[in-house]
């Protein structure tokens, strides 16, 4: 949309509230018993049938006319509340909503239900409260896992980390904690995701239709809000599984003033291995060590200076370490030498993230919300071998050391307004600077050779040098009610980057419509150009710890997609919902691996391994929905093509891109059959992932030269194009059983799971592969080789149990 | 190289703990392909290959031999001739291989500037394969020189390196591929004397099949990312097949330089130089005019047959401009100059044929 069009609407909004005659309501929607601040909790005055939604910190803001006004206030989970009162000036209603523990009875929500209201599309809330009664893996309910199951997302190979969202690529998704990027979301190679569910309150992803607020990716936007803590009353819970434990802790340092929330988890896999090390080292000699972990922590520290003036710290670590080795010392007699040696050698290796955030919340007046928020983030990964010999005898010594490391660090301020001129108008402008400290790839060797006291040694640093870039955003959103059924979020987003003397200036339009057909029926519409100004190396299409964030550059200009969207939400008895949407998506500058690349060497000379293309998807998504009642769940099919074309890729022809998946279904089940028992089903399936493999061999042509004997001919493999072959369709289905019991101090639950229930064997690769056969030739049999197609699966049927208690 | 070293130890670890089976292929994809290769050399008269492809699925089989396979040539649109089996075809050709595609001659001879479209069907097959090419005129090359250029080696010995510097004039307006090939051929003297006395005049002849380092060269026209992309091709010439486009060179006369292999001088070096008795070399630098499709189907088999197939790679698919078919229908023309110290052939000497694969 042309920006003068979004000013101007912007600048008539304004005048028609100086010309009003409106006084304004406005507040916080909190959890009564933990103080929690609710977001997109909806408040509507019935008899003006206006109403809107609290912000992303609980707050709301609504302009009506003086009078008689019935507030209606809900959220989905807690019981809804109507006041009454007559309006006569400006006032501040705060509201506390009770949750409603059973969850069976109908939100009462009249005129303003939120799918229907809002006129956000391709967005969706998943309830962090049902996480808890799915599946869990090995003890953890994981958030990436669930996601999964949403229309429109796709999971990577397994065992590998990576989600796909309509048809674009794994690094496209913006992963925002506590409004903080997190660009490693995996811990132990994706099996489990950074996010604790203990520390979340909400979990948003946008598929599309972003708001201007929202940029920086082309996919997706994966907002999650770490719970603010307890202002109440002290709680928690603790879980014990069979690899992982946790904790989560919080309450009020200062009751209704100050609260605190912190979780913990580690994984034992380590120490549960060292029985078995133990006992394979006493067999032999050779003192092996290996093991892995991974440790996180949340921490979140939320204060309240006054009605107008919050402030909240929050911070997240993780790390994953794994490492293998020997470490031994032999003591024996050699041809007549004593010989007394010590050795080791160790290969190790490990990730993490460290992120932070300190956000000022401050209402400038009842109809202006401010936020300002400095936030950090560091990523980083580090490799390393040694291998140190050591003879006590003569002292001769002997060691070699590597390491390799790679990391992004990014510093970023921001401040965010959100401004509410009128009832269903809500105006969001802010800027941001983020600081980007890319660190590619550097090695550390180090080397001492000491033979009968001369000693040569080396200690050197080398590799990429550090890429500084800095970023600089601004947007501005309006949300409007046109009229009573036709709402309209217009926005932009400009951001400028600058890199190695390179300044990439973009603007992206954003529009949404909603138009309400019916009270249950609206119909919606989108359109988004979404920017980024960073690649993901990835190795192979498969994600992994060691992949490469790094800048655009000169020759990578940054990659954009433009994003189409229709879609319609209807509200079905029985407390069903049905989300119906068609997107079409463009992506230009993608890079792509070229024909023959490998990683085989640092980022240094990156830019030569990849190729610069385009993309395209486009699908159709449908979701049934049930959040309330004593059965939840959603069923979910998505129909999609994903396609890419580089010049110099696959001759200039389209090829499907790796994630093309023609069909996703997606079952998620929950049956709550009494306060002592619960179940948690989900299965998923999808079309197999595009792989490109030889399907038959030629004979080249002669090469010619000058001299004959030397014209050579090659046995060639005929690929049919680019990702030309489907491996065989993933499904899993996976199974939860939840037992509650309540005790004195707070309610037990042991939990027990099956992960791939049926046990199938889904491809994590597939290759051709050549056995023996037993032939009859003649009177005798011979052998003869015989080529098939081998497929490699990783995880069979992975059952777990697990015991927590919330106190 | 460490990080790929990490990344293929995990993938390799999860391989190893992990389940195999044997799965069906999609058997849609098996219908085999009329394979037509002919890379014609300006100038000559037109042969083709024809074969099949075949499924690498199942047991190890030879290729189809499609000799009863019906060739036509058009030339401007013409049907002018029917190229005849060579019934020699399948014999020993050169020394190191027996093809396994049957041979189809012709007597038109491949002129600059034509359009010739090959036509192939078979029985066995419901649709013809056929191929289209035309190919430019010959680039000459202008000019050869060479200089001696000192250098220290990693021993710290002083040490001489042959530069060429090959000139030749890039037809304006039009777009050329080239490829540069270098032979060498390489007499030692190996004179010895037999029981009689007499003094045996004996020179050990060696042709250097270059695979590997036949030239180097930091000429910027093979260190485009088009072309001689490092990691595609390893180095410009590691293929085998040192290709260029004229994206850099378009219409002008270019000087292109590269060194000589020093290596395969060692004896030279090492032992000196003979040439009163026998000894010489002689280097002999071809420039291909290649046709488009020529280009990109030798710079997708140079990184076919240069980059191992692995899981992790990304595979690369050779070109193909045959439609109903799979192969190459292209052409060159080519300019030939020497580099020649010593006499060769001498009369009076016996000459002993090898060949070094290098």
């Amino acid at each position: 949309m042309d920006l003068r069009i979004i000013l101007l609407l912007f600048i008539s909004t304004i005048s028609i509230e100086i010309l009003g005659q409106k006084v304004t309501i406005s507040g916080y929607i909190t959890d009564d018993e933990t103080g929690e601040r609710l977001i997109n909790a909806n408040i509507y005055e019935a008899n003006t049938q206006k109403g809107t939604a609290a912000n992303n910190y609980g707050f709301y803001s609504l302009s009506l006319p003086k009078g008689n006004v019935t507030l209606l206030v809900s959220y989905i989970g807690y019981t809804s509340q109507t006041h009454s009162f007559n309006l006569k000036k400006d006032s501040t209603i705060n509201v506390k909503l009770n949750l409603n523990a059973d969850a069976i009875e109908e939100v009462k929500i009249v005129g303003h239900n939120n799918e229907v209201e809002e006129t956000q599309m391709s967005m969706i809330e998943v309830p962090i409260q049902k996480l808890q009664n799915l599946p869990v893996i090995l003890g953890e309910a994981d958030v990436l896992k669930v996601m999964q199951l949403l229309p429109g997302v796709k999971g990577g190979t397994e065992g590998t980390s990576g989600i796909y969202v309509r048809g674009g690529g794994s690094d496209q998704n913006l992963f925002l904690l506590d409004g903080v990027p997190v660009y490693n979301a995996n811990h132990l190679l994706g099996f489990f995701s950074v996010f604790n569910p203990d520390a979340i309150k909400s979990l948003k992803v946008y598929k599309g239709g972003f708001p201007a607020h929202y940029g920086g990716r082309l996919s997706s936007v994966i907002d999650i809000t770490m719970k603010d803590g307890n202002m109440k009353k002290l709680e928690g819970n603790y879980s014990i599984g069979l690899i992982s434990s946790k904790l989560s802790l919080e309450g009020p340092i200062k009751k209704d003033n100050t609260s605190f929330i912190i979780s913990a988890r580690r994984t034992y896999i380590d120490i549960l291995a060292q029985p078995l090390l133990v006992y394979i080292n006493s067999k032999n000699d050779e003192g092996i060590k290996a093991g892995a972990w991974f440790h996180d922590l949340n921490l979140k520290v939320n204060h309240i200076f006054s009605e107008r003036s919050r402030l909240c710290l929050s911070a997240y670590y993780g790390q994953d370490k794994g490492y293998n080795g020997t470490e031994n010392s032999k003591k024996n007699v050699f041809e007549g030498t004593q010989v007394n040696h010590t050795s080791k050698n160790r290969f190790g290796l490990g990730w993490g993230n460290a992120i932070a955030s300190l956000r000022w919340n401050y209402l400038i007046n009842k109809k202006m919300f401010s936020n300002t928020t400095l936030t950090y983030s560091k990523y980083h990964f580090d490799v390393s071998f040694e291998n140190i010999e050591n003879d006590l005898i003569t002292k001769n010594k002997v060691e070699n050391f590597f390491k390799y490391y790679s990391g992004i660090k990014d510093v970023s301020a921001k401040v965010d307004f959100d401004y509410f001129p009128l009832a269903g108008h809500e105006v969001k402008f802010g800027v941001q600077l983020i600081d980007h400290l890319f660190s590619p790839g550097v090695s550390q060797i180090r080397y001492e050779n000491r033979i009968n006291d001369t000693t040569n040694a080396l200690d050197s640093v080398y590799g990429n040098l550090k890429i500084i870039a800095n970023e600089y955003s601004a947007y501005l959103e309006d949300v409007m009610m046109i009229t009573a059924d036709f709402r309209i979020n217009a926005g932009v987003h400009l951001s400028l980057f600058n890199v190695q003397d390179e300044n990439y200036l973009r603007l992206q339009p954003r529009l949404s419509l909603r138009y309400k057909v019916a009270e249950n029926w609206s119909l919606k519409a989108s359109y988004s150009r979404m920017v980024q100004h960073v690649h993901l190396l990835t190795t192979a299409g498969i994600s992994m710890p060691t992949d490469l964030w790094l800048p655009v550059t000169k020759k990578f200009e940054p990659p954009f997609s433009d994003q189409f969207a229709i879609g319609s939400v209807i509200i079905l008895p029985n407390h069903l919902s049905l989300t119906i949407e068609g997107f079409y998506k463009s992506m230009q500058n993608l890079i792509e691996y070229k024909e023959g690349a490998s990683f085989t060497g640092t980022a240094t000379d990156w830019e030569n391994k990849v190729e610069k293309g385009n993309g395209w998807s486009y699908g159709a998504e449908w979701m049934l929905e049930k959040n309330i009642g004593q059965t939840t769940g959603w069923i979910a099919y998505t129909l999609s093509w994903s396609k890419r074309q580089f010049d110099l890729l696959n001759f200039g022809n389209p090829f499907p891109a790796k994630y093309d998946s023609r069909h996703d279904v997606s079952v998620v089940l929950s049956h709550k059959f009494s306060n002592k028992m619960d179940i948690g089903l989900t299965w998923i399936y999808q079309t197999g992932n595009a792989v490109t493999l030889g399907t038959m061999k030629y004979l080249s042509a002669k090469i010619p030269g000058i001299n004959a004997h030397f014209q050579t001919q090659y046995e060639v493999t005929d690929y049919n194009g680019r990702n030309n072959y489907r491996m065989p369709p993933y499904h899993r289905m996976d199974v939860g059983l939840n037992f509650h019991k309540q005790k004195k101090h707070g309610l037990r639950t042991w939990n027990i799971s099956a992960y791939n229930a049926y046990s199938r064997q889904n491809p994590f690769i597939i290759i051709w592969d050549t056995k023996s056969v037993r032939m009859n030739e003649g009177s005798g049999q011979i052998l003869k080789d015989k080529t098939i197609l081998t497929q490699y699966s990783l995880f069979p049927i992975i059952p777990s149990i697990s015991y927590s208690f919330k106190f | 190289m460490k990080r790929f070293q990490f990344t293929t130890l995990v993938i390799i670890s999860i391989i190893g703990y992990s389940c195999t089976k044997e799965i069906e292929f999609d058997g849609k994809l098996l219908d085999p392909k009329l394979v037509v290769n002919a890379i014609c050399a300006l100038d000559s008269t037109f042969s083709v290959e024809v074969s099949e492809s075949k499924n690498i699925p199942g047991f190890e089989s030879p290729y189809r031999i499609l000799n009863d396979a019906t060739v036509l040539l058009y030339v401007d649109g013409t049907q002018t001739e029917k190229l005849v089996y060579d019934t020699t075809s399948q014999s020993t050709q050169g020394s190191f291989y027996v093809s396994q595609s049957a041979l189809f001659n012709g007597n038109t001879i491949v002129e600059s500037g034509k359009n010739y479209l090959i036509e192939v069907s078979h029985p066995e097959y419901s649709t013809k394969a056929t191929g289209e090419m035309k190919i430019g005129k010959k680039v000459l090359i202008l000019d050869v020189s060479t200089d001696s250029i000192p250098y220290i080696d990693n021993n710290s010995q002083n040490r001489h390196k042959i530069k060429v510097t090959m000139k030749f004039a890039d037809p304006a307006d039009e777009v050329n591929f080239y490829r540069l090939v270098i032979n060498y051929r390489i007499g030692k003297n190996q004179w010895y004397r037999n029981t009689d006395g007499d003094t045996i005049k004996l020179v050990q002849v060696m042709d250097y099949i270059y695979s590997n380092s036949a030239i180097a060269s930091d000429d910027p026209v093979f260190s485009t990312n088009e072309n001689a992309d490092e990691m595609l091709l390893g180095s410009t010439n590691q293929s085998g097949l040192t290709i260029f486009s004229d994206a850099l060179l378009n219409g002008k006369a270019y000087n292109l330089t590269f060194y000589l292999n020093e290596n395969i001088f060692y004896y030279f070096r090492e032992k000196g130089m003979d040439t009163t008795r026998g000894d010489f070399y002689r280097v002999t630098i071809e420039l291909q005019s290649l046709t488009k499709d020529t280009y990109y189907y030798f710079k997708s088999l140079g990184s076919f047959n240069w980059i191992s197939q692995g899981f992790l790679t990304e595979p690369v698919l050779v070109y193909s401009n045959i439609n109903n078919g799979i192969g190459i229908f292209g052409a060159f023309s080519s300019s030939i100059n020497t580099i020649q110290n010593g006499e060769y052939p001498i009369e009076g000497i016996s000459y002993y044929y090898g060949s070094v694969s290098y």
